[in-house]
C-alpha cells in the first residue's frame, strides 16, 4: 500500500480487487487518509469553481500583462528570494490556466490576454475546453453523471 | 430478383439475429429482473454513502430514502466538493447550493440518480441490452449478484451491475468502455437496507433561504410546441425525454437543448445561432467517458455530447435537422 495506490484508485486506475482493501486501509490508518485528503485538495484548488468568484484568473492575468518580464525577476526588488518567486508565479500561473479552461467559451479581454502569456498554447481554441460548458449543462440531465457533478452556472434554464 | 425470393433471402439473413437477439435468458425473466431493480430502488427504505467516479475523480455523497404509504422520499448530501443537497418528495425535487444561495426546483420524474437507474418501460432495454446474470460479488459488505447489460450495437457502452440479495436494490454500476475498461462507476461504501427512517431526516439542512434565488425548471415534456428542431437519425432505442430553451446573452432566440436516452445512457444536443463562417466537424473524446461533437452550419452552431461511444455523437449530430422551418 502506498501513494502510488491511493494516485490510482483517485484516477479510476485501480484494480478492482484492491479497492476494497484501500478503503479499508484509508478507514484504519491515520496517514492514508492524510495523503487522500492532500490529494483532494490539489484537486479542488485546480478546478474549485469559487476561484472564479474571487476573480483570481482576472487579477493574474491583469498582473501578467503590466509585467510582461516574467523570467527577470529581479526587476521586482524581490532580490534575494527568485527561485521562491518564480515557483510562486509558476503554480499561480497553473491555476490561471486551469481556470481558464473552465471558463465560458466566452472569455472576457483579460482572459485572453493570461491565454497570450502561455506560449505553450496552440492559437486555436480547444475544443475540449469549449466543451466544458456543454458537459456541465449536459450533466444535469444524465442519470449517469453523478449529482457532485451538476455545476449551478449551467443550471439557469430561461422559460419553456 | 424478384419480390418473394427477397424476402425469403432477407428473413434467412435475419434469422440469427433474431435467435440471438432472444439471448440466454427468457424475455420475461429479464424484464421480472429489470421490475425488480427499479422497485426496489423505489419502495425500499436505505441509507449510505457512495461514490461516483469519473475521469479520474471521485466524489462521494450520503442518501438517504424512504418510500412510506406510497410516499417516496430521497435526500443526497454531497460529502466532498462543493456542497449540494438533493431533497426529493415524490415528483418535487430541490436542488440546494449553498455556496451561491440558490435552489433549483424540479418538477416531474424526468430526472434519475443512482441507485435508482432502471425504471419502465423495460423494453427498451430489452431491445438495446443483452441482459444476462453473470455471477455474484461483494460490495460494502453484501452479496450481490452481477449482471451484465450487453449492447446490441456499437452506440452505447455496455454497463455492468451488482444488485443486493435478495432485496436487489443497485449496490454498484460500472460503465464500460470499448475495450471492457471501466470508464465510469457508482458504488456504495457503505448501506443499510430495510430500516425505518423518520420523516425528520430528509429536512433540508438549509433552513434560512428566504432570501435564496429560486430557478424553477419547467416541467419534462411540458411544453406542447418545441421549437422545431430534431435529430433524424437517432440511434436505435434513444427517446427524446426533455427540450429546454437557455438564454445565450446578446440572442434573443437563445440556444436549443435536447436530451435523448435509452434508459441508461444519454446524449445532448445543443442548436445555437452562430456567427462566422461554416466549420468542419470536431469529434473527440472528452477525458474517458464522454464524446464531443461540434460543427457549425451557415447559421447554426451544433454540439453534441453524451456518455456513448464517438460514433453515436456523430450520427446525432449531422442529422440534426429543422420541422418548422427552412433551416438546413
Amino acid at each position: 500500500m502506498n501513494r502510488e495506490h491511493l494516485s490510482a484508485l483517485m484516477d479510476g486506475e485501480l484494480d478492482p480487487s484492491l479497492e476494497t482493501t484501500v478503503w479499508a486501509r484509508m478507514k484504519d490508518e491515520g496517514e492514508l487518509a492524510r495523503i487522500w485528503n492532500e490529494y483532494h485538495l490539489i484537486g479542488d484548488v485546480l478546478r474549485e469553481k469559487g476561484i472564479g468568484n474571487i476573480r483570481l484568473g482576472e487579477r493574474v492575468a491583469q498582473a501578467l500583462s503590466t509585467e510582461p518580464t516574467v523570467l527577470a525577476p529581479r526587476r521586482f526588488g524581490v532580490a534575494g528570494q527568485p527561485t521562491r518567486w518564480l515557483a510562486v508565479a509558476a503554480a499561480v500561473a497553473a491555476v490561471a490556466v486551469s481556470t481558464w479552461t473552465l471558463q465560458r467559451p466566452e472569455a472576457s479581454p483579460s482572459q485572453m490576454v493570461a491565454r497570450n502569456e502561455v506560449p505553450a498554447e496552440s492559437p486555436a481554441p480547444s475544443p475540449p475546453a469549449e466543451a466544458e460548458h456543454y458537459v456541465a449543462m449536459h450533466r444535469q440531465w444524465s442519470p449517469l453523471s453523478g449529482f457532485q457533478t451538476v455545476d449551478y452556472a449551467a443550471g439557469t434554464v430561461a422559460s419553456r | 430478383m424478384n419480390v418473394q425470393l427477397k424476402h425469403a433471402v432477407l428473413g434467412l439473413l435475419l434469422l440469427p439475429a433474431l435467435v440471438w437477439a432472444e439471448g440466454p435468458k427468457a424475455p420475461e425473466t429479464q424484464d421480472d429482473l429489470l421490475a425488480q431493480l427499479a422497485k426496489a430502488a423505489q419502495q425500499l427504505t436505505y441509507s449510505g454513502i457512495f461514490v461516483f467516479q469519473h475521469d479520474g475523480r471521485m466524489e462521494a455523497s450520503r442518501v438517504i430514502h424512504s418510500f412510506d404509504n406510497g410516499q417516496e422520499r430521497t435526500k443526497i448530501d454531497t460529502l466532498d466538493g462543493p456542497p449540494r443537497e438533493i431533497i426529493r418528495a415524490n415528483d418535487e425535487m430541490r436542488c440546494y447550493f449553498p455556496d451561491v444561495h440558490s435552489i433549483r426546483l424540479e418538477h416531474g420524474q424526468g430526472r434519475r440518480y443512482f441507485p435508482a437507474l432502471i425504471a419502465p418501460p423495460f423494453q427498451n432495454y430489452r431491445d438495446n441490452y443483452d441482459i444476462t446474470i453473470v455471477g455474484v460479488d461483494r460490495v460494502a459488505g453484501h452479496d450481490c449478484q452481477v449482471i451484465a447489460l450487453r449492447p446490441r450495437d456499437n452506440l452505447r457502452f455496455a454497463h455492468q451491475f451488482c444488485a443486493d440479495m435478495p432485496s436487489n436494490l443497485l449496490l454498484k454500476e460500472v460503465t464500460l468502455g470499448p475495450h471492457g475498461e471501466p470508464i465510469q462507476m457508482s458504488v456504495f461504501t457503505e448501506i443499510t437496507i430495510g430500516t425505518h427512517a423518520d420523516p425528520a431526516q430528509f429536512k433540508p439542512d438549509y433552513t434560512d433561504t428566504a432570501d435564496w434565488h429560486v430557478d424553477n425548471v419547467p416541467i419534462a415534456g411540458s411544453q406542447k410546441e418545441g421549437s422545431g428542431w430534431s435529430v433524424a437519425n437517432v440511434p436505435p432505442g434513444f427517446h427524446k425525454i426533455i427540450e429546454v430553451r437557455r438564454p445565450i446573452p446578446g440572442h434573443a432566440g437563445g440556444m436549443t437543448h435536447l436530451v435523448y436516452s435509452d434508459g441508461l445512457a444519454s446524449i445532448s444536443v445543443f442548436i445555437e445561432p452562430a456567427d462566422g463562417p461554416p466549420r468542419p466537424a470536431r469529434i473527440e473524446s472528452l477525458r474517458s467517458s464522454l464524446s464531443y461533437f461540434s460543427a457549425r452550419t451557415a447559421e447554426q452552431q451544433i454540439t453534441v455530447v453524451g456518455e456513448v461511444p464517438l460514433a453515436s455523437v456523430t450520427q446525432m449530430g449531422q442529422s440534426v435537422i429543422n420541422l418548422r422551418s427552412s433551416h438546413p
